[in-house]
């Protein structure tokens, strides 16, 4: 009886477009077994040297031995993305991946860390640090991604990160706060990255240091925001007690 | 919203109309295709084509400008920067590539030019191909006069049917481009099939074709321009109103973007990410497929 019911169900509410199942690598960040994915993650290897230019992918196409005609795949994009614009997004995605499967690892230190606004700032600096080999070319793949007809592909993927970043510090808001912390953590990590850039101490210190100060800033502002948030509710509720009160004196 | 398929009817010129009753006892999937929106025996679509080519070879480009205002150089243009195409410095195999339907040699040796204007590739060799012996002479006309006639013999011309390619052997192309051709083939799938044989592994196939616009306002005024203007037009500058009636009809009867991209996916191409691009709304189409 059981099964007669549960068959009965997709009947009575139509089509269900949506399903799970049918989007396995919904949750994957980059697809490794493309053509396009495979040409790409091979072209990182090239931007230490070379940064983040066409010749990159060219030279990885080289290396993998396939015949300058595949070339085409990636040029003739549905959405128009230049290569270079391509490598970097693509780097970006490698990256946040690279963050993921460090927060996944159980023997990371990020696990010995209580704190949410701690986790936050320890998971910017990890990202940060993965910029290191390639600081020097970094410049001009943030000018891509700065680039007007770029700008909404480089924010989503922006999004993404700081998303990632809240999500597993341990965020649970349901509420404003979820996107007041996601922008927070967006324009921190911006800020960061850009200081990053001109950082010259050693193993980039002060870099930490910004990130930590502008970290507890923000969690500085949170308790500002809501004390006046409390401050603001007890007026409300004095000041309709005084509507009130003077109401019933006529 | 669309134009209704009666006053199309009237309008279809006497000789065509004239076939088109005289197959209509036959409506056996197997033996029958599209010509515009008639149903003809499969062996006369190709003779069919070919007298609407044969006709407008002369003046195809003054016609192709005239009723896309231009735009259709914009869309070739783009098609070419697109596949980004030719032998990139440091390599050492130049590209082959073969331009079907490529009659008056436009996309091919806009290939050509960008090649070697973008990565100095003088090496890699083109092959034109049409089934239309008219059209080709057009081509080869404007070869003659081109910087490519300069005894390289990089650019050869043939007659080919695209559905088998007889003249040309498996895996021996690099880039196979077709552009404005496949809607007018009798079988696009066996066209397609015969693009991935003659291929090489890595080698891309890219195609450019009317497609159907989504936004349901600007189809309506797109199909407006279409059948009112594009055959009147045909009559006026090419004094051949059946030619221009046919190509409206064929775009028309061209699969939407998604179930082309099927086909191409069933001809055993790879197609990367979304798969096609829209230009113009959708009134063309790009479409790509790899053979890995």
């Amino acid at each position: 009886m059981f099964k007669q019911v549960r068959a009965y169900i997709p009947k009575a509410r139509g089509v269900r477009f949506y399903h799970s199942i049918d989007h396995p690598s919904s949750n994957l960040i980059v697809n490794p077994d493309s053509i396009e994915s495979t040409i790409l993650t091979n072209s990182l290897k090239h931007i230490p040297k070379y940064g983040f230019n066409s010749y990159c992918v060219t030279k990885s196409i080289q290396d993998l031995k396939y015949p300058d005609s595949i070339h085409s795949v990636l040029t003739s994009n549905a959405d128009g993305k230049s290569l270079e614009f391509q490598l970097m997004l693509h780097w970006l995605r490698i990256q946040r991946s690279k963050l993921h499967e460090h927060i996944m690892d159980p023997a990371s230190e990020f696990h010995s860390i209580e704190n949410e606004y701690e986790r936050v700032s320890y998971l910017i600096k990890q990202r940060l640090q993965y910029n290191e080999p390639i600081i020097k070319k970094l410049s001009y793949g943030l000018s891509q991604l700065s680039t007007p007809y770029n700008l909404s592909q480089s924010l989503e993927e922006l999004h993404n990160l700081s998303d990632d970043i809240v999500y597993y510090a341990g965020d649970e808001s349901n509420d404003f706060a979820w996107y007041t912390k996601r922008a927070g953590v967006s324009s921190i990590y911006v800020a960061s990255e850009l200081y990053m850039l001109s950082d010259t101490s050693e193993n980039f210190k002060n870099t930490k240091e910004f990130v930590d100060n502008r970290v507890r800033g923000f969690d500085g502002l949170g308790g500002v925001y809501n004390n006046i948030e409390q401050w603001g509710a007890f007026n409300a509720i004095g000041l309709v007690n005084l509507v009130k009160s003077q109401w019933m004196r006529g | 919203m669309r134009i209704s398929s009666s006053a199309l009817r009237s309008s279809i010129p006497k000789p065509f109309s004239a076939l088109r009753t005289s197959f209509r006892g036959l409506s056996t999937e197997e033996s029958t295709t599209h010509f515009g929106f008639q149903t003809v025996n499969k062996e006369d679509k190709e003779k069919l084509v070919g007298g609407v080519f044969s006709s407008v070879a002369s003046n195809y480009d003054i016609m192709n400008d005239a009723m896309s205002l231009g735009i259709h150089r914009l869309w070739k243009s783009h098609f070419i920067n697109r596949l980004d195409a030719g032998m990139r410095p440091g390599s050492n195999r130049p590209l082959d590539f073969l331009d079907v339907a490529g009659g008056t040699g436009d996309i091919a040796f806009g290939l050509l030019d960008h090649a070697e204007k973008k990565f100095q590739d003088t090496k890699s060799t083109m092959t034109i191909a049409d089934i239309n012996a008219d059209m080709l002479a057009e081509g080869e006309i404007r070869y003659k006069n081109s910087k490519w006639n300069d005894g390289s013999d990089r650019v050869n011309f043939l007659v080919q049917n695209g559905e088998t390619m007889d003249a040309i052997p498996d895996n021996s192309k690099d880039v196979y481009t077709i552009a404005y051709g496949i809607r007018n083939f009798t079988d696009i799938q066996a066209g397609l099939n015969t693009a991935y044989r003659v291929l090489k592994p890595g080698g891309i196939f890219a195609c450019l074709e009317f497609s159907q616009v989504d936004n349901s306002i600007i189809d309506y005024a797109y199909q407006a321009y279409s059948f009112s203007l594009l055959p009147l037009m045909g009559q006026l500058i090419a004094n051949d109103r059946e030619s221009y009636q046919y190509l409206v009809e064929s775009i028309r009867n061209f699969p939407k973007q998604e179930e082309f991209k099927g086909m191409i996916e069933k001809a055993g191409f790879y197609v990367p990410e979304k798969g096609y691009e829209n230009l113009t709304f959708g009134v063309s189409a790009i479409h790509i497929g790899v053979k890995l």
